[in-house]
């Protein structure tokens, strides 16, 4: 299960990394909501990794909530975003 | 576990169907990121973006209840999955509502465009008021 949490950092670390520089880089506002909904599932990965790997299920509520977040956030975004661009 | 951490002697079977599912949830992140950074435009990304948040937390969710295997824990992971099944969808249709929006901004002639004229129909009534007579898409509001 060691190499198993090893291989799947990695891959969220990279996933998580990339997601960041569209954040930054994004040229509208909605490339940048994509992103923050990309990086919050990757969160939410993450949680739900931890939980695996110490083979406790605390941290699991938390995903919960995270994963409503995510939610909320896209969906308010999506709703309240400035007509403008750029 | 005073091995390094590529001994797998001590998996049983059920272990390495989790810790597949875990990998393979794991890829769907990092296929989200390359996508979400490499591809061209917002549709696409937005299109990429929501594999992880169904198939990828999916994965995770079957790789922990294996992993866990207890009643409680596999009753968060069901609520986990359902309330992502359900705001996904909902949350990338608003997405792609808002990007379709701004993108078809400076159309020229949208009438052809029904998502579009629904929405602008009352603000640019005026304008059209001769050409269709009330009876666009968005006059039953």
């Amino acid at each position: 299960m060691t190499l198993t949490a090893f291989i799947a950092g990695t891959m969220f670390g990279i996933g998580a990394l990339l997601a960041a520089i569209r954040l930054v880089k994004g040229p509208t506002q909605i490339d940048r909501s994509v992103a923050l909904d990309v990086l919050l599932a990757i969160l939410v990965g993450v949680i739900v990794l931890t939980a695996a790997v110490s083979a406790s299920s605390i941290t699991l509520v938390i995903a919960v909530v995270v994963s409503l977040l995510g939610f909320l956030g896209s969906a308010s975004l999506a709703k309240l975003l400035p007509r403008d661009r750029r | 576990m005073t091995g390094s951490i590529f001994d797998v002697s001590d998996l049983t079977p059920v272990d390495w169907i989790a810790s597949a599912a875990i990998v393979f949830g794991a890829l769907m992140s990092l296929l989200a990121g390359v996508a979400v950074l490499r591809f061209p435009d917002t549709m696409s990304r937005i299109h990429a973006a929501t594999k992880p948040q169904v198939l990828g937390i999916m994965l995770l969710m079957l790789g922990v209840g294996l992993r866990l295997q207890s009643p409680a824990v596999i009753g968060v992971l069901v609520l986990i999955v359902v309330l992502q099944f359900v705001t996904a969808p909902v949350s990338a249709h608003l997405t792609v509502r808002a990007a379709y929006r701004h993108s078809v901004d400076d159309r020229v002639d949208d009438r052809e465009d029904d998502a579009v004229a629904i929405e602008e129909s009352a603000a640019l009534a005026p304008r059209r008021r001769g050409e269709n007579e009330g009876e666009g898409p968005g006059s039953g509001r």
